[in-house]
Order: structure tokens, then sequence, then C-alpha cells
């Protein structure tokens, strides 16, 4: 019957394939590579906005899920609004559904249908094939002539083109860059400040003080003193043996961290606290909105969080508890005085908000107009702040942020949600003032990314490489058994069901893996990014 | 519905002659044409994109097209034989899928049963419509639940204290997943599920009741031979129809519930290739590991159907 | 209907009962919990802890939220025509090729069924599926949620089982009297198999209604999504616990939504749906085929 079964199956396929060919045909005519579409004029006195022209664009982007609830369409919004008034470019916005962008997207592709601007993460999809695929276009050029804010940019700031440029040079995409350093940071280790001033305590920065703080909630009668997820929990304490969670940098060489021998230390470390019940008994189990709860009703003392998010929305939860108060804590270092070496840190290029000019894009310098437009001045503070005179006033160098906003019951971020995409991300450069201004409510948020962000994270973080397809399927082989067995074998050995005296084993095993040729992989792409 | 036109001379049977295939037709001719919409349906709609299927075999990329991609021949299949965790997947999803089926697919039809002995009509219509509705909580919802309850300081583990076990969250050991999962799974599949069957007891012939009654039969006996006869055609064929997915253990509560610790009895074929699928998304492997499903999946309802139809007379074609 | 009345029969009775009151009191528990959260105040309910008897700090802020969302009326529109018409094409599929394969003595029955059982375990998946669609020009309308799931074969194969149980005398003697097939379906069948018409109803119509993956791949027009995907939108906002996430990592700080509005989202989405059942359940009555019988 098996046999059956699968012969059937041949014909079929035999059959349907000759189907496919009619199906799948006339997905990719040969297009000029620069379609020509309606002359774009310019005004007459020589600036650049607003243009006029009778095309049209579409734009293929996600919409921010906060502002999907409030309209159902990014068009709607008065930041659109502003947008088509400011450069005179007409668009319609096609929306993925949230949590299908993916899957849409493929669709797109495999339809050959292209809007005129895709907003997706295409140094994942693989640029220089996307570009010989014609499913985007090469910008080089297209910057050269029509898009001199973002020429400019780039020009100014050599490590930011780097980041978006192929291996071979090629320009694909509208990034999204954050400003500043700092605006990378935006979690970090929280401790409840006021437990802290009531046991006559510092902020804990080595291992040795956050060891003594713990035992010390613990005596105190704090149940849980210190919970996070098993990820957050190496983020915060495994730098102090020299260690990260994942692949990171060492002196320009990748390193994998969990199959260094520094790992057990800082496991041994992590069992003895598990073991006497400074970290969360139910660590495997953890669940964010348990820990929500548990924070806010005191059974935890010291977690890992966001700055808006968690130190931010749980202060405001209890801001009328004078006997709470939340603080951004140092990440774990060995000796006192030193810098964390590890850290959470964000690149400051943010690929999946990224626009590109599609293959099919009926008229690319018009294309190119619309998205150079917020790397211009005016173009940078309507996108990060707002219609200047609704949302915000400039005072010299200041932003001022008006009633409207300021006086929003619901905060910042949700007056600003119709008018800017400066709280989120967007075809432009995220401005450090915006994030300030989020992170200003409440202010103890502020100081905890100022500390959060005093760490050499820089030095460790992978930069934005390209691999091959073939380096790719490879390494997310390897990939899939390695993580399982790390993520496996770490919870066993904190928690004691496994003793650590089987760490050489485990090193072994990840050996077995063939853990190494995945570091020679990402190593290989790593020169390659190291040469654009 | 003019029951008068329906009259029926029970035992009267009409001689069916057999012959070629154009007298079938001329017989059956608006049969045949009642089933021509259908035919086109599935034709249209799933066997003409039957053709994906062959990206199992390919490196297979939208970009590149169903005729682009690179053929690699049985690679992904050979891969995913070949992982470490593919016999622990493998164990672990027939353990989950056996155990629901022994423990879970006979709730429904006990409810059912349960149901029907409740004599106040009120009542048992309020029980019924409560017993579905968890039906319809989302997932995201009823697994928040569960951890609540089998937390460290859940209502479960106060349970498992006074009867002696240690106060530890119940979803950090191992032995636990199984049992947690499949109770779960009944709690918010019994009702649900009974619906089906409740249909079905009140399609049995009421006077086979009364001819029991009359025989002396008691409640319990009438439900042993009267009921249960009634609908066994029934649990014969959803039993089949479950046997038929018996590799198809959905990912969406698995990874809602395990972690890392009780992985080693949670992870089940779907949430392996979820998990990989996060991070590349390749539609070749998770498409290779589909049609292994299907195969598997198909070659057991084939064979549960060969077996029923030996031994009950009930089948599926 | 005379039932021998033993001991151990009251017995039954109240152990019955009482099983039924505790079951219910299970059962009915998650619906109360989501109600109860959903008139909950939501920072109030972030520190509440355990089980929930009550709403904690009653207030209606998160339905005001949830029904300022001008998606939710979209979605209702939209899944009442995906409703009332998917479903009617479904039964019409269902019954028909029910009917046809519950023939017995039928040349081809048998190949019939397994050219529609295969479908259930071999398909060409999401992008022929998509092009074969599109090609047809049904994407990104709500027919695409429509015609290519116009049936399942799992619900037929159940609606089959049911028409074989009704006995063949029936059929046979309107033959004779001259019956054409489908009167004997209209005449017949149909009326006899209320119950199992009335749960198939409700398989489809709850498909329906919880359906989202086609609309999240088929739709490009937000003013075209059904009720489940707006509301699923709202349920994944940034929880990066659910499934959804693409796995990567958040790269931006995301305030999450008040828990209390997921609740009510839950509560808006699943009372209409549950409203139907107690209406089907009066197909749900002994008797149909006896009355029938006995003419």
């Amino acid at each position: 019957m098996k046999s059956n079964t699968k012969k059937w199956l041949a014909l079929l396929l035999a059959g349907m394939m000759a189907l496919s060919l009619v199906a799948c045909g006339g997905g990719n005519d040969d297009e000029e590579l620069l379609a020509v579409g309606s002359e774009v004029i310019y005004p007459e006195d020589g600036s650049v906005y607003p243009v006029s022209c009778e095309d049209e664009l579409t734009v293929w982007a996600t919409l921010n899920s906060s502002l999907a609830t409030r309209v159902t369409n990014f068009g709607e919004t008065e930041l659109a609004q502003a947008l088509e008034d400011q450069t005179g470019i007409k668009v319609t916005y096609i929306h993925p559904a949230q949590g299908g962008q993916t899957e849409q997207f493929n669709l797109l592709i495999a339809s050959g249908d292209l809007p005129d601007i895709i907003n997706y993460d295409w140094s994942a999809m693989g640029a220089e094939s996307s570009i010989d695929n014609q499913y985007i276009l090469k910008l080089n050029t297209i910057i050269d002539k029509w898009a001199p804010n973002l020429g400019k940019l780039l020009k100014d700031r050599p490590d930011y083109e780097k980041m978006i440029k192929t291996d071979e040079g090629s320009l694909y995409v509208f990034p999204f860059f954050r400003e500043a350093p700092i605006d990378c940071i935006y979690q970090g280790p929280i401790i409840r400040k006021d437990l802290l001033d009531k046991l006559g305590l510092e902020s804990p920065e080595t291992i040795d003080e956050w060891e003594t703080v713990l035992r010390a909630f613990k005596a105190d009668g704090i149940e849980i003193p210190f919970s996070t997820s098993v990820s957050f929990l190496h983020k915060t304490f495994a730098g102090a043996f020299g260690v990260n969670e994942g692949s990171y940098l060492v002196d320009g060489k990748i390193v994998f961290g969990p199959a260094q021998d520094e790992w057990k230390d800082y496991l041994t470390k992590m069992n003895q606290w598990y073991n006497e019940g400074l970290i969360d008994p139910n660590i495997a189990s953890y669940d964010g909105k348990v820990n929500t709860t548990n924070v806010l009703t005191g059974r935890v003392a010291a977690t890992f969080g966001s700055a808006g998010g968690s130190l931010g929305g749980w202060s405001r939860a209890k801001k009328d508890d004078p006997n709470f108060k939340l603080a951004g804590a140092s990440y774990a270092v060995a000796k006192k005085g030193d810098k964390p070496e590890f850290a959470a840190v964000s690149n400051p290029y943010l690929a999946s908000s990224s626009y590109a000019i599609s293959g099919k894009c009926k008229n690319p310098e018009l294309a190119a107009r619309y998205l150079d437009y917020g790397y211009s001045e005016a173009g940078r503070n309507l996108y990060n702040f707002g219609p200047e005179g609704v949302t915000y006033n400039m005072d010299g160098d200041k932003v001022v942020f008006t009633d409207l906003v300021t006086q929003n019951p619901d905060g910042l971020e949700s007056a600003l949600i119709t008018y800017v995409m400066g709280t989120y991300s967007g075809p432009f450069m995220q401005d450090s003032r915006i994030v300030e201004a989020m992170q200003s409510d409440p202010i103890t948020s502020r100081e905890a990314v100022i500390l959060w962000a005093d760490n050499k994270m820089t030095e460790h973080l992978l930069p934005p490489t390209s691999p091959t397809v073939e380096e790719k399927a490879e390494s997310s082989n390897i990939g899939s058994e390695v993580n399982t067995y790390v993520g496996e074998m770490t919870l066993k050995f904190i928690t004691g069901l496994e003793p650590l005296d089987k760490f050489e084993e485990y090193q072994k095993n990840l050996k077995s893996f063939n853990l190494d040729r995945s570091v020679e992989l990402a190593e290989i792409a790593l020169d390659r990014y190291n040469k654009r | 519905m003019s029951k008068q036109e329906l009259t029926v001379n029970a035992g009267q049977t009409v001689a069916r002659p057999r012959s070629g295939f154009m007298h079938e037709m001329k017989k059956n001719w608006m049969i045949y044409l009642m089933f021509v919409p259908i035919a086109a349906y599935y034709l249209i709609f799933c066997y003409k994109p039957m053709y994906g299927a062959m990206i199992a075999f390919q490196n297979y990329s939208p970009a590149k097209g169903f005729l682009g991609s690179e053929w690699v021949g049985f690679k992904h299949f050979t891969d995913f034989f070949g992982n470490y965790y593919f016999w622990r997947i493998l164990k672990n999803t027939l353990v989950i899928s056996a155990s629901s089926i022994i423990f879970a697919f006979p709730m429904p039809i006990i409810l059912a049963l349960l149901m029907n002995e409740i004599r106040s009509n009120a009542f048992k219509r309020t029980v019924q419509t409560i017993s579905y509705i968890p039906h319809f909580i989302s997932m995201v919802v009823i697994c928040g639940m569960i951890k609540t309850f089998t937390s460290d300081i859940g209502i479960i583990t106060d349970l498992v204290v006074a009867l002696g076990g240690d106060r530890v969250s119940l979803l950090t050991k191992p032995d636990a997943f199984v049992p947690i999962y499949i109770i779960s799974d009944i709690w918010q599949g019994v009702g649900w599920g009974s619906i089906i069957y409740l249909s079905a007891l009140t399609n049995i012939n009421q006077e086979l009741y009364e001819a029991a009654t009359i025989d002396g039969a008691n409640r319990w006996q009438q439900t042993l031979h009267v009921t249960l006869p009634g609908i066994a055609p029934t649990i014969i064929i959803m039993l089949i129809l479950r046997l038929g997915s018996v590799l198809s253990v959905g990912y969406e509560k698995i990874i809602l519930l395990y972690n890392e610790i009780t992985r080693e009895t949670a992870d089940v074929i779907s949430s392996f290739v979820y998990r990989k699928g996060l991070q590349e998304m390749s539609w070749s492997y998770s498409s290779a590991v589909g049609l292994f499903n299907s195969v598997v999946n198909f070659g057991f309802i084939i064979g549960t159907n060969a077996i029923s139809r030996r031994v009950s007379d009930t089948s599926l074609w | 209907m005379k039932i021998k009345q033993s001991f151990g029969y009251s017995c039954f009775t109240v152990f019955n009962t009482l099983f039924m009151l505790v079951l219910s009191f299970l059962m009915l528990y998650p619906m109360l919990y989501v109600v109860f959260a959903s008139f909950s105040d939501s920072n109030a309910f972030l520190m509440h802890e355990g089980m929930l008897f009550w709403p904690v700090s009653p207030n209606l802020q998160s339905y005001i939220k949830v029904l300022e969302n001008p998606m939710v009326w979209v979605g209702y529109k939209n899944i009442l025509f995906i409703l009332v018409v998917g479903t009617s094409l479904n039964m019409v599929m269902t019954i028909l090729c029910a009917f046809v394969l519950s023939r017995r003595n039928l040349k081809g029955s048998g190949i019939m069924t397994g050219f529609i059982v295969f479908t259930m375990y071999f398909g060409g998946g999401l992008i022929p599926g998509y092009l074969n669609i599109r090609s047809l020009g049904l994407d990104n309308t709500l027919w695409a949620l429509i015609i290519p799931g116009a049936m399942s074969a799992y619900n037929m194969i159940i609606m089959r089982t049911s028409f074989r149980g009704i006995p063949d005398s029936l059929e046979e003697s309107a033959t004779i009297d001259g019956a054409s097939p489908l009167t004997i379906l209209l005449r017949i069948i149909i009326p006899l198999s209320g119950a199992t018409i009335a749960v198939i109803v409700l398989y489809y119509a709850v498909g329906h209604w919880n359906a989202w993956f086609n609309a999240m791949v088929y739709l490009r027009d937000r003013s075209k999504y059904p009720l489940q995907l707006v509301l699923r939108e709202i349920l994944i906002q940034n929880d990066t616990s659910a499934m959804m996430s693409t796995g990567q990592e958040m790269e931006v700080d995301q305030k999450s939504i008040a828990e209390t509005i997921k609740y009510a989202v839950i509560v808006v989405s699943t009372i209409p749906i549950l409203a139907v059942y107690p209406f089907l359940q009066k197909y749900f009555v002994k008797g149909v085929m006896i009355g029938a019988i006995k003419g």
C-alpha cells in the first residue's frame, strides 16, 4: 500500500510540475533596470520639495502595532498627511498583518507582484541576490543622483555606510539609524532602590557585591531576590567571568561563549546562588507576566528589564507607593572599577526597519525623493517630532513639546503615535532627543540608561555581516542542535540536574556538533565585512 | 416534512441488477452529477497546487521559484533523520499522541453518555453549553492559566504538596509535562468533543430502549447493549481519524508550556521545526518534515481503516 | 419512557448531578476569569496573584479602549459575511458529497473517498496555494477566505457516517415510489439528520470564526480583515512569549498594552459565537428518527 502511495505521489508530482510551468510563467519579465515614469518637476526656486509628479507610489510596510489599534492605514495619520504636503508625493500604503510579515513578503516575491517601495529585512533575504533577481534596485547611482541627503549622511558617517553596504559594495536600502551609541541601549538590570536604602547598601557592581546584596535581600525576607529569564541572567552576571551568551567578538575574533572554560566558572556561581535561593527557583518556567506581578508585589527585588516598558511601566503602576522605588543597576563586573565587558546593546542600524526600492518601481526618481526626505533637516524633524507648531516648537536647539503631547494622560508615546515615527522606526535617523524624551518619563529610566550605557560592549558586538545562502544553511543546521543543547545543559548545570564535573563532556559534545565549523563560517562572513 | 410520503414497508428490498459502466451511469447519473462540483473543487484547490510538495526535495527560495531552485534530493530528509534530537522528538511525539488517544479520546464519549443520563432538560442544556466554552478561549490564555495553577504557589501545586510532593513549579518537572498536557487538553476539549457523540445519541432508535426495558434490562445494561452499539460507528470513525493524525501534535501549546528542562519530554516534531524556523526560514526543510509526517499519518489511517473494516464493518472507503 | 428506578440508579443520578455541577464550575472558570480580568483595573490586575473570583477594582476602561478601535467594527462586518456565506457553501458541498459517498453499492465510491482523503494529508503548501488563488483573481478578496475551504473532508466523513446510519428501508421504499436521488436527499436524508447537520454547521461556523491564517496571508487590504485577525493583532502585540514573533530579538523598547485589554478582546470575540450553540441545541432532541419511521 505504501509503495503504491509513493508511486501515486511521484506521478502526481510529475504532472503538477508540468502544470507549474503554466502557473509560474510570466513572473520575471526582463525590464529596463531603471524604468522611467512621468517627469518629476521641482520647484522653480531651486529647492527640492515639494515636487510635483503625475505618478503615485505604493509602499509596502509594516504598520506599528500600537498605531494599528488607532487607524486602519498609515495614510490616515497626520504624519502621512504632513509627508504628502511637504514632499508633494502621493503614496498608497499597504500593510501586512502583524505577525504575518514574513509570509506576506514571501508571497509578494513568489508572485512577482511588487509595489514601488518595500520595507523588509533585505540583508536577511540576501541583498546581492535580491538585486540580481531584480527584486530591488541597486541604489549607488540613485543615491548619487536623487538622494543627496542620505548620500551626505553616509559620507559623514562611514561606520554607518559600512553597515548598509553589501560585501560587494552595493547600497540597497534607505536605512533606519539610531543617532548616538546611547540610543542603542534600552535594557539592563533593575533593582529595588528603596530596599537598598533601607538595608544601607550601595547599588551592587562587582559579582561579590551582587552576592552580598542578594543575600541581604534574602535575609530581609524577600522570597526571590533576583529573577529573570535565563538569557537575561547570563547578560547580567556572566560578564563578570569574562564570557557572554552566544557569539561575540574578542580582539576581532569570534568566540562562542558557552563553549569557553570561563562558562563553567559562571555556571558554578549560579548553581551556588540557585542552591542558596538567591535566584528564582522557577527560572526554567520563567514567565514575564508572573515576574511583573512578583516585582510589583515585592516577591522579587531585582530583575532585568527595559527602561520604558519595565522600569517606567512598573514605576507608573506603583507611583502612589512611597516604599517602592526602582532604579537601574550595573551589570556585574569582576573587580571594583571595571567597566562591564558585555551588555544588552543593539546595532545602530535596524535592518528590519529599512526600505528598498523595488525592481518593479515605475518611477525610481520619485521613490528616491520620497525616501530621501527623512534624511533632510526638515524631514528628520517631521519623522522624529511631528509637524512643527502642532506637536513641538524649537527653542534654540531644544525641542519643546506642546501641551498636546505633554498633557496627554497616556504619556508621550501615546500622544505622538499618529504624528511621528521617531518613537519606533522608519526611513530616517532617530534623533537622540526623542529617545531622551521617551525615557524622561519617569526620570529614573534615563538615569538607568546612562548607567547601563557605561560598558565595553561595542568591542564585542558582532556587526551585521551578510553570510551567503550556503553559509546560512550550514550554520543554521549546526545552530539548531547547538542552541538546543546549550540551552538545556546550561539550565541543568544551574539547577543542579547535571553535576558540573560533566562540563568537560559537555564541551566535547559541542565539538561533535561541529561548533567549530559554524564559528569558522561566521569568521568568513566577518572577514568579508571588514574588507568592505 | 410530510411523513406520510415516507411510509415504509420494512423488509422489502429491491434487487439491484449489476452490469456495465453505461448501465451504472444511466442508473446513477444524478448521483455522479452531484459529485462533479466536489471533484472540480478538489482538483482546482487541492490537487492543482500540489506540485508545491516538490520543494521538499529542493533548496527552495521564493526568490528563485519552483523551477529555479536547486534540487537536493533527500538531503532535508537525511538532515532531519540524522539530527541529534531526531529520536527524542519522535519518541515524545508518539508518547504524547498515544497518551492523548488512550486518555483524552474516550473522555468526550463518557461525558456524552453521562449527560445522556441527566433527566432535567434545562440542566442538561446548561451543562452542555458550559462544557464547551473552554474550547473558545485562546491557547495563550489557557496556557497562562495552566502556568498559574502549576506554579510553585499555584492551586494544583498546593494539591501536590498536600499529597506529599515538593513545592516546585510542576512545569519544571520533565515527568509532569505529559500529564499536564493531556489533562489540560481534556479540560479544554472534552465538552466540545462530546457534541458529536450527543448528536449521534439522538439518532438511536428509541424503540430499542423500550424493547430493552420490556426485556428487563436496567439502565446500565441499556447503555451497554443499546446506547454504545448505537454510537459505535461514530466512535470508530472518530478513532480512525484520530489515529490518522498520530504524528500531528500541534506546536502552539507545546511552545507555550515547555522550557529547556522539560524539553526532554516535551519537544515534539512540530515545536522542533518551529524553533528551527526561527533561526532561518527554511521552506524546504519544514516541507520535508511535513511530508514525512503526512506519509506516516496516511499510513496509519490506511492501516487502522483496514483493521476496522475487518473487525467492525465500519470503513472510510 | 418507563425506567426501572433501582436504588443503584438513584445513587448514580445523585452522583452524576454532583459531578456535572463540579464539571460545570471547572469548565466555566476560565471564562469567568477572562470576564473578571476584562473588567479589572489594569494596574490592580497586574498586582493580583493567583485565582480571580471577582474583578479587581472594576471598571470599563478596557472595553472602551477595545471598542474605540475602528478595526474591531471592520472585523465584525467582515466575519459576519464570511460566516453566513462560507457556512452555507460548506453545508451545500458537504451534504452533497456525503450523500454521494453514503450510497451503498455505488461504483467508484471507494476511489472518490480516497481522492478526497488524500488531500487531508498532502498539499502544496502556502505559496502554490496563493499563486493558485491569485491566478483565479481571488486574492485580496473575502472569497479567498471562503472558496479554498469550501469543504472539509473531516466533516464530510462525519456527515457520511450519520447518513449511513439512516435505515435503508426508508430510501428504498421511496425509490420504489419513483423518488429521484435529489428528492431522497431533500425529503428523507436531510430531515432525519438534524442533529448531525447542526453539529457540522457549528463546526464550520466556529472554524470560520476562529480562522485568521488565510486572512493574514491572502489579504492586503486592512479594511477586509475578519475579526479574529484584528484581535490577534492586538493579542500578539509585543507578546514575545507568544509564538508569532519572527524570532528576531525585540530591538526596540515597546510598551506592552494593558493585560486587561487582551481579556476584553477575548470577551468581545468569543461571546457572539458562544451564543450560537444554544440555538442549535434544539436539534439535539431524541426521537426524530422514530417519529419519521412511525409516520
